[in-house]
């Protein structure tokens, strides 16, 4: 189901709010009194809010991973290096023989996408371009990344969970990550920019000070509800204060979420089943955080930069990638959250059909990405590259395309708008963006 | 003064022949080589022509990454894991292994006697073949599978003694494992950590390793052992020094460690067939070159730029030419004094 377009301005206090001063302030406030709460604003988001409850988690594959090694491979060709290629349950197509679960998977799960033009060979900056759809920054308007674009669209109205959680193997790359964020939500505000998780499992910051016991703060929460409802009566139509109260069950939710990032909690032969590995584990606790309500989920695996020994690199990365995906998607489809969960996968750029002399691939402005799950018609394989993969011989697809195809797989309207910070109306992706009706259910 | 004498190391033939070319193996006492290249083809040539003129059939699949002629067979193994032999004077087909290994066949290495064939796999097991007849006679297993970060390890290397009695395999890790090439046994393990990288430059991490023994190559008297590699400082490329690590293996005690040569990964590794000296030859990196090392003076007696990278190297018996296969071209090279 699409949703229609927003013609009007939603209201502007949200975009005042920045993600991590909502956490420190009002984590300090709950925790302190109600100062600062004041900048929290109108509880206006929430009325958008969708009821349905649809997810999607990104697998981003920052550094660039290798189309040659994973979803186009040219086997004995010049430019094909030395792994060979395997038959998948499409027939007539072939994967890199590093990925032996994902090319057995794709008729139930995932369609791919072998010909992105990416227009970028870039990584800081072009991961800040293409996370938000080809949409370059400019002095007047700051366009939001994919992850706060999704958590607005997808976020619930009744979520005491976080919105947009990213978590990172690596940030080798992205040394500005943190101040100039690959994650800011631009014009959206910082409402739904990302919490970041930087090689670990869970947020630092979000628990009691050791001076608090839990049976306290359970009690402080209960005296506030119970003066904040004494105080609110004849006052039901105030929305800053309702906002306030919306404010505070946020905050003692994400305190309380504690537990959704603790894998410790699943059982052992479901961590077994996602493996070792920080992506591993990473990718378990996106699982957790979905089944939880968290609308969007930012896997970050790096660092796929392979300039020099690419074949090494990529095997391991890629088998690790095979095998982390695909029990992700079939965790998902046996919990019953595959259906209403999009999984995507892309990098900032692909690696040249060139092998240089360090027997790497460099930076490459053609890559491939995969969409699995929600709204997706499985075993799709969209797009060609020549025979050497040296330039898309049919089906480009642009990232804004790529991105009103990842709207509308969610039932968002590639050209809802929303508005930029001087007021004027901007859709999620350029007008007459036609998404790639082919792989779409 | 060695009587094969690197000081006087200089190309006397090229032949340009497009690609990556992988291995080579040369035919005793003429002028031919098989070499294999990228494209899964293995080339016959004949360096005795002014003009030599290949010729070529599809072997492999993809990369053939090992050559050894024993006998009248020519044997390739290739990263579609198969092993094939090959009539050397028809090179018809005679059998192939599809799946001699669960992975990438990285090296084969023949017995000094001509009558065995050991493989290394990515699927971290070395095989040894009956040379004449393909039967499997020994699987040595004992390297790790995975490294100590979770990932797949790889086994790049293998190489007899020249007595035969002894294998040596080396991995990822830059773990070296020296095996009774009559029981399977273990005689000894040499750790060369140096040649195993992650992250160790990046704060923030790279999240993969990097590097690995590439080469090996027993001393003449067995009793040393010598690992080639790269001491690489960066997970996205290749930045180190090219490496070279000798071991008194059954000790275990490291007696050299060369870091000479600029940036490159020394890939082939071959004693002068008395000793005299040790030779690497560069591949990937900034530039191919040969590396010849004095052990007794611990030095680099002479370091020769090659026209291309080198990625597979033949050595005759007297030690006096060196063939080299690499990117784009096969080379000759002579020690003798012209």
């Amino acid at each position: 189901m699409i949703r229609p377009s927003r013609g009007h301005y939603c209201g502007s206090a949200e975009h005042l709010l920045n993600r991590r001063a909502f956490l420190g302030t009002a984590t300090g406030a709950l925790l302190s009194g109600t100062a600062g709460l004041n900048m929290l604003g109108t509880p206006a988001i929430a009325a958008e809010m969708k009821e349905d409850h649809k997810h999607a988690i990104l697998i981003f594959l920052g550094g660039g991973a290798s189309q040659f090694e994973t979803w186009d491979p040219k086997p004995g060709r010049p430019t094909g290096g030395p792994f060979v290629s395997i038959p998948t349950s499409v027939p007539g197509y072939h994967v890199s023989e590093l990925m032996p679960e994902m090319a057995k998977r794709l008729t139930r799960h995932t369609a791919v996408i072998r010909s992105v033009d990416t227009g970028n060979v870039d990584h800081a900056a072009g991961a800040r371009v293409v996370l938000r759809g080809s949409r370059p920054e400019n002095g007047a308007v700051k366009y939001p990344t994919l992850g706060a674009m999704l958590a607005r669209e997808l976020a619930r109205r009744d979520s005491t969970v976080p919105d947009h959680v990213a978590l990172w193997t690596a940030t080798v790359g992205f040394p500005g990550m943190l101040n100039d964020s690959p994650d800011a939500a631009g014009y959206l505000g910082s409402r739904w920019d990302a919490i970041n998780i930087l090689r670990a499992l869970s947020p630092a910051g979000n628990k009691l000070p050791e001076s608090l016991a839990d049976l306290d703060h359970k009690e402080r929460g209960e005296l506030r509800d119970l003066l904040s409802r004494q105080f609110s009566r004849g006052r039901e139509r105030d929305a800053t204060l309702a906002s306030h109260n919306d404010a505070y069950s946020r905050v003692r939710g994400l305190m309380a979420s504690d537990r959704i990032f603790d894998i410790s909690r699943e059982p052992q032969q479901v961590r077994d089943r996602y493996g070792p590995t920080l992506f591993g584990q990473q990718a378990l606790v996106a699982r957790r955080l979905v089944e939880a309500g968290v609308p969007f989920v930012r896997l970050n695996r790096g660092w796929w930069d392979s300039h020099g020994e690419n074949f090494d690199i990529h095997q391991e990365l890629v088998p690790e990638l095979d095998y982390v995906l695909s029990v992700l998607l079939d965790d998902l489809e046996q919990r019953g959250l595959l259906q209403d969960t999009l999984v995507i996968t892309f990098s900032e750029m692909g690696r040249t059909p060139e092998i240089n002399n360090l027997r790497g691939r460099d930076h490459f402005p053609r890559m491939s990405a995969t969409l699995s799950g929600c709204g997706i018609k499985p075993g799709v394989v969209h797009g060609k590259t020549d025979a050497d993969g040296k330039d898309i011989a049919e089906g480009r697809v642009k990232v804004p395309q790529f991105f009103a195809t990842i709207f509308q797989a969610l039932g968002i309207d590639p050209q809802k708008e929303y508005p930029a910070h001087d007021g004027r109306p901007v859709p999620l992706t350029d007008y007459k963006t036609e998404p790639v009706a082919e792989v779409l259910a | 003064m060695a009587s094969t004498n690197p000081n006087n190391a200089q190309p006397v033939k090229k032949l340009a022949l497009a690609g990556d070319l992988l291995s080579v193996a040369r035919v005793p006492n003429t002028d031919r080589l098989f070499v294999g290249g990228y494209d899964g083809k293995i080339y016959h040539i004949d360096l005795s022509a002014d003009k030599p003129q290949p010729t070529s059939w599809t072997a492999h699949l993809s990369y053939v990454s090992g050559l050894v002629l024993a006998g009248k067979y020519l044997v390739s193994a290739g990263s579609d894991r198969k092993i094939a032999w090959w009539d050397a004077a028809t090179q018809k087909p005679v059998r192939a292994l599809e799946n001699a290994h669960g992975k990438w066949v990285r090296q084969i290495a023949l017995s000094p006697d001509g009558k065995t064939i050991a493989s290394a796999g990515d699927d971290m097991v070395c095989r040894l073949w009956d040379a004449e007849t393909g039967q499997a006679v020994r699987d040595f297993r004992g390297h790790p599978e995975k490294t100590r970060h979770h990932f797949r390890s790889k086994l790049f290397a293998c190489a007899f003694s020249s007595d035969g009695k002894l294998l040596a395999t080396a991995d990822q890790e830059g773990r070296i494992v020296v095996w009774e090439t009559a029981t399977g046994k273990q005689a000894a393990v040499c750790e060369a950590p140096g040649f195993y990288e992650w992250d160790r430059s990046a704060e923030a991490g790279n999240g993969h390793s990097f590097g690995g023994v590439r080469s090996l190559a027993f001393s003449p008297d067995a009793k040393s052992l010598a690992a080639g590699g790269i001491d690489n400082h960066d997970a996205a490329i290749i930045s180190g020094t090219a490496m070279v690590q000798v071991f008194d293996w059954q000790t275990g005690q490291k007696t050299h460690d060369f870091k000479a040569g600029g940036n490159g990964v020394v890939e082939n590794l071959r004693f002068q067939p008395r000793g005299e000296w040790l030779m690497g030859a560069l591949g990937a990196g900034a530039a191919g070159k040969l590396l010849f090392y004095d052990l007794g003076q611990k030095k680099v007696l002479k370091e020769v730029a090659a026209p291309m990278l080198v990625f597979g190297v033949a050595m005759n018996e007297t030690g006096d030419v060196i063939d080299t296969v690499g990117r784009g071209q096969v080379v000759r090279w002579t020690l003798k004094a012209v």
